[in-house]
């Protein structure tokens, strides 16, 4: 059993829009320290790992943690129904197999989405060596992978001691976006290194840059890219496995 | 277990062609091989996924596993197809995307024969209206974690062309050294593969139990027994010299052998090759349900197609009609078989290979109710060879292919081809290439559709010599309905009660007719026959010539009688044609 609510609808909307757009259907975990939710599409190529702190939750009654299975078609249609400013809770009876979902903009509007099974495969998080993590606004990410994505299929990330340079090249003619060190919120490159990423992927996660202050990208020389969002009481991370040009022979 | 090491060794094996390496190898392979692997790894590396008697497919053809390529790598189906005219080798165009492929993913989960295995296994498993879709994902889940090398085997093991050439026996003989530690033990672990068929099956007992479970290993039904062979010889003298005093001779009919396993109301039918062909003959299992009258049973028979008008033999090739997926009923109705069983191996939890022939005959009879269809293969016992010979030409005359001579003593020695059972062919061969026009002598009644008129025609050819008409076959194929219809009608008013005394005939017919009508026929060959009597004794004694698988052209009303074909022409078509069979 658990009863929670969002004091707003707008960062469980956006988070749902982000999830969605790697998985058809995903569990959701409540236990004593929030919720959490961790997706990888199906050619495994991105993954995500989202928390949602208690401390940001209105309401927040549990009394053993539950694990529910959610169609988010549907449930972003119920979440859709919502206002930003409308207050959303969720809430779960422990014998039930029906999720409630309840819109508050004075009325009390309460929807019943039946839970489905959702097979759990285990995802480890990789733990990578990066060797350059960089802060900036999130705002400018998501500008520029706007702007990469009307020029290219592809987007190059190059950190050296001085910049963080993000680029893309297409027939149409190149984008190239630069960061200098002392432009950037944090800056820390170790090694020189270069790591190149398919848009399709870095636009779906475009919903999460929306609600987030600022992103820590993290990168290494062919690893996988890792986006930390920085959003308050929640915790939303990306990885992304790069595009390697294999020589054959 | 990983795939890439299977995938390593099948590499090697191509290019190998010496055994003894080649053994090597796979000794390494099994050796390497954990426990609960051991009979998968057999089945891929016979380029299966389970034992062929099992009937269980796939279901991704050429174009399914080209878009599970397509969507693990990224690449579009249309340069696949181009890749594939180009190469002609689909293994080579999934080698060549998945060495292409430029996304990585987060996580590479290293291919394992588990993992590999267990997804084909459900692969096969989904059935229904979206399965198409799921197996391809299903495929494409293994492509995105494959090498190239990888890619490239698990294709050709998906659409059944491994084709590594690894013989049974070769295989045999590497789990003999793997864990038998002697050569010496190799016989044992035949004997129970010739019982089961199945080489994972006898590499589990031997992984598990070691020889103990070999040597107790039992028949099962439902799962085959290898099949016993005939050595071959050339005519009935030879014969002789291999299987002394009395014999059995069986007719070898032109048809499917099966092997047929009763397992309470189930039967499951086993062609040659050990594939599961019962859906082809649901008519055979209906007959085989009702007839067999033991509640566990194995048998052994051909399947013989028959023109349902005059329950007359087809050629094999009839039976071509039954190697379909759908509307098998109708091939069923137009196809009519018969079976006739000539073994038992197994009776209600008794195995009966170790009796000798004429025992296991004896309970065959004994099980059989010969009805509908069902019956035993026609067979004489005897010591004279003139009595084979004459029954040789008989079988021939009707149809079949030769005789099958039994050593009454003989067991049945699965999976051998020895000489406890000879087949008799024929040696020579008179090509029929032109027709023949022949007199209407006699007639016999038509059964099914033909109820009402005539089934076959008995015809001769004319003797001038000795102003006679010599009988050459029974025509009873060919006729279009209305042909039938007519013939009542044609034939009637030469109705004699007795053969005609100028008709030299040996055979029976239902009704005699005074020789009058004339019809045009043509066969697959000229043959001896005991039973004809078309140059009686001039090409051997007690024979005359046949024709074999007579078929009728059309009326001749313009020729009268004597206007016939000569005996002395269709001598002289069959010395023209004859040729020694290869």
């Amino acid at each position: 059993m658990f009863r929670i609510a969002f004091p707003e609808s707008k960062l469980l909307k956006n988070l749902v829009d982000v999830i969605s757009n790697f998985v058809d259907e995903v569990n959701f975990r409540v236990n004593e320290e929030g919720i959490s939710i961790r997706a990888m599409d199906s050619s495994r190529v991105a993954l995500l790992d989202v928390k949602i702190g208690r401390e940001i939750l209105e309401e927040f009654e549990l009394d053993q943690e539950e694990v529910v299975g959610i169609d988010l078609d549907r449930f972003e249609k119920i979440l859709k129904r919502a206002k930003a400013k409308n207050s959303i809770g969720l809430e779960k009876e422990t014998e039930e197999n029906v999720l409630k979902i309840i819109i508050r903009n004075g009325a009390r509007r309460e929807f019943e989405l039946p839970l489905i099974e959702v097979a759990e495969e285990e995802i480890r998080i990789p733990e990578l060596d990066y060797k350059a993590t960089v802060e900036i606004d999130a705002d400018y990410f998501l500008e520029i992978i706007k702007d990469i994505d009307i020029i290219s299929d592809y987007v190059t990330f190059l950190a050296d001691e001085n910049k963080l340079k993000i680029f893309g090249r297409g027939e149409l003619g190149s984008v190239n976006v630069v960061f200098r060190r002392e432009e950037a919120l944090s800056f820390e490159v170790s090694e020189s290194c270069e790591a190149t990423f398919g848009i399709e992927y870095l636009k779906d996660i475009l919903s999460g840059a929306k609600i987030a202050d600022t992103v820590r990208i993290f990168l290494g020389k062919d690893l996988p890219l890792k986006l930390e969002f920085v959003i308050p009481g929640c915790n939303l991370v990306f990885y992304l496995a790069p595009r390697i040009e294999e020589s054959v022979e | 277990m990983l795939f890439i090491e299977l995938a390593n060794f099948f590499e090697k094996i191509e290019r190998i062609t010496a055994r003894s390496t080649i053994i090597d190898s796979l000794v390494n392979l099994l050796r390497k091989t954990p426990k609960d692997l051991i009979d998968k790894v057999i089945y891929l590396i016979q380029g299966e996924i389970f034992p062929s008697f099992y009937g269980i497919e796939l279901g991704l053809g050429e174009k399914l596993t080209l878009k599970a390529v397509s969507l693990a790598y990224g690449i579009e189906s249309y340069e696949l197809e181009k890749m594939l005219k180009r190469f002609g080798d689909i293994g080579k165009v999934a080698e060549i995307a998945a060495s292409k492929k430029k996304q990585v993913t987060l996580f590479k989960q290293p291919l394992t024969v588990k993992r590999v295995y267990e997804t084909l296994e459900k692969i096969a498993k989904t059935t229904g209206e979206k399965s198409q879709d799921l197996k391809v994902r299903l495929l494409s889940g293994l492509f995105v974690d494959a090498s190239p090398k990888e890619a490239k085997y698990l294709t050709r093991i998906i659409l059944g062309e491994l084709r590594l050439g690894v013989a049974d026996m070769t295989i045999l003989d590497a789990l003999t050294i793997a864990y038998a530690k002697s050569i010496g033990f190799r016989d044992e672990i035949e004997r129970a593969y010739n019982l089961c068929s199945d080489l994972g099956e006898i590499a589990k007992i031997l992984v598990n139990e070691g020889l103990e479970g070999i040597r107790k290993y039992k028949i099962k039904p439902g799962r085959p027994i290898r099949m016993m062979l005939a050595q071959r010889v050339e005519n009935v003298k030879e014969v002789a010299f291999k299987i002394g005093g009395k014999m059995a001779a069986e007719w070898k009919y032109d048809g499917e052998r099966i092997q047929a396993h009763k397992i309470g109301s189930k039967v499951i039918l086993f062609s040659r090759r050990l594939e599961n062909i019962t859906n082809q003959y649901p008519d055979a299992v209906e007959m085989l349900r009702k007839g067999l009258k033991s509640n566990e049973t194995i048998v052994e028979g051909e399947i013989v197609a028959i023109n349902p008008d005059t329950g007359e033999f087809l050629p094999f090739q009839e039976l071509m009609h039954r190697r379909r997926k759908h509307d098998i009923e109708i091939a069923v109705k137009r196809y009519p078989i018969n079976i006739f069983l000539f073994d038992i191996l197994y009776k209600d939890g008794e195995s009966l290979i170790d009796k000798p022939y004429i025992d296991r005959r004896k309970i065959l009879e004994e099980i059989v109710e010969q009805k509908n269809g069902l019956m035993l293969s026609k067979q004489i016992i005897t010591d004279n060879l003139e009595e084979i010979e004459k029954f040789f030409l008989e079988a021939i005359e009707n149809g079949c292919e030769g005789l099958i001579i039994k050593d009454l003593k003989g067991t049945y020695r699965a999976g051998a081809r020895e000489w406890l059972w000879i087949k008799l062919k024929k040696s020579y061969h008179s090509k029929m290439i032109e027709p023949v026009d022949l007199v209407v002598v006699g007639a016999f009644y038509g059964k099914g559709r033909r109820a009402k008129s005539y089934g076959a025609l008995l015809v001769a050819s004319y003797n001038k010599e000795k102003d006679i008409f010599e009988t050459v076959c029974k025509v009873g194929s060919g006729f279009t309905d209305t042909d039938i219809e007519r013939l009542p009608e044609i034939l009637n008013k030469y109705r004699i009660n007795k053969c005609h005394p100028r008709v030299f005939s040996k055979m029976e017919a239902d009704v005699w007719f005074e020789p009058n009508v004339v019809i045009e026929v043509i066969g697959d060959e000229l043959t001896l026959s005991p039973v004809h009597t078309c140059c009686y004794g001039k090409i051997q004694a007690g024979s005359g010539i046949a024709i074999r698988f007579p078929r009728f052209l059309r009326y001749r009303f313009d020729k009268d009688a004597k206007d016939a074909t000569t005996s002395d022409e269709i001598l002289e078509m069959y010395k023209r044609q004859l040729k020694k069979v290869e």
